[in-house]
């Protein structure tokens, strides 16, 4: 995926919810980039020239880890809420 | 050229190209970034006009969603200088930086001199070996003033630590410079090569202690030239 369509992939899975301008996102792949979580290559796809980025294994481990920590903090949320709300 | 044509579509990629150059990132990843976001902001202008709107509008709806370039260009600078230990740690990295590239020189260098010079070679002459090894050192020494404060310059480029990281590195090199010495001397069938800091009365000579600054000037005059890339220097991540 290149950033526009990451932007929009993160607009559509999240319903629009998060707004940012959308220029914010390629200080975050290239932090993550330096931190070898994923890697970037150059592709020109239909005539337009692009900056691909895909996971590398570092960082689907720690999508993996961050996955479950979020999936934690959620439903701790979820419980706290619920046992308010009962 | 093909990138200047592209680049003057978006004032906001210009503006972010300059400022990551004056911030100190590299020539490549600032045109790096800057080509990035200009692709963005050219598919949502495709994207408006698909949705009906004028070429004009189009641009002003891409221009306003893509962010305002002091918020980018912060958030450019604050997580690069970040994603690395010499980043987080620019005062007391790079200037252990500035010594393990001394240490790695001389050993390096100062063992090829040597053996260049016939060090380990039995037979040979005290007096010339010394000469042979004085005017050695002096060469190492030398290219020391000027090959180590570029490298530190790169590193910093390659670590996004910014033109402060580099210029204490070349500070603590030129402190250095101006307090070390190297020498050696031949008497009879012995030899002596001595190395160490000394400080002289007379005040320290002003060439080494110049030279790191002077590559530090020209390093940061090449980054900041008037000048777009004639290329796409690609990712400069290793």
């Amino acid at each position: 995926m290149y950033g526009y369509e990451i932007v929009k992939a993160i607009q559509t899975a999240s319903k629009e919810t998060f707004a940012f301008g959308e220029g914010s996102i390629y200080p975050v792949l290239h932090e993550l980039e330096a931190n070898k979580l994923v890697k970037s290559r150059r592709q020109e796809v239909d005539g337009r020239s692009r900056l691909y980025y895909s996971l590398t294994a570092n960082g689907r481990k720690r999508l993996e880890v961050l996955t479950k920590q979020w999936e934690q903090v959620a439903a701790g949320v979820g419980h706290v809420l619920g046992g308010a709300h009962a | 050229m093909f990138w200047e044509g592209r680049m003057l579509k978006l004032s906001q990629a210009i503006e972010l190209r300059r400022r990551l150059l004056r911030a100190g990132f590299s020539r490549a990843y600032a045109s790096r970034a800057a080509r990035e976001l200009q692709e963005h902001w050219e598919d949502m202008v495709e994207e408006g006009t698909r949705a009906g709107l004028n070429r004009g509008e189009a641009e002003g709806e891409a221009s306003t969603r893509i962010g305002s370039p002091e918020t980018l260009i912060s958030e450019f600078v604050a997580r690069l200088e970040k994603s690395s230990w010499l980043g987080r740690y620019p005062t007391l990295g790079f200037a252990m930086l500035a010594l393990i590239l001394i240490i790695v020189w001389w050993v390096a260098l100062g063992s090829a001199a040597a053996q260049y010079c016939g060090l380990f070679e039995k037979g040979i002459k005290t007096q010339e070996l010394s000469d042979k090894l004085a005017l050695c050192f002096d060469w190492v020494r030398a290219l020391s003033y000027v090959v180590l404060p570029w490298l530190c310059c790169r590193i910093a480029d390659r670590y996004f630590c910014g033109w402060r990281a580099a210029l204490w590195a070349c500070l603590v090199l030129a402190i250095h410079n101006a307090a070390h010495f190297f020498q050696v001397t031949g008497a009879g069938d012995h030899g002596t090569v001595t190395m160490g800091y000394t400080v002289s009365s007379s005040g320290p000579p002003l060439l080494p202690i110049l030279a790191p600054l002077a590559v530090f000037a020209l390093h940061r005059a090449w980054m900041l030239r008037d000048q777009f890339d004639s290329e796409d220097s690609g990712p400069t991540f290793c």
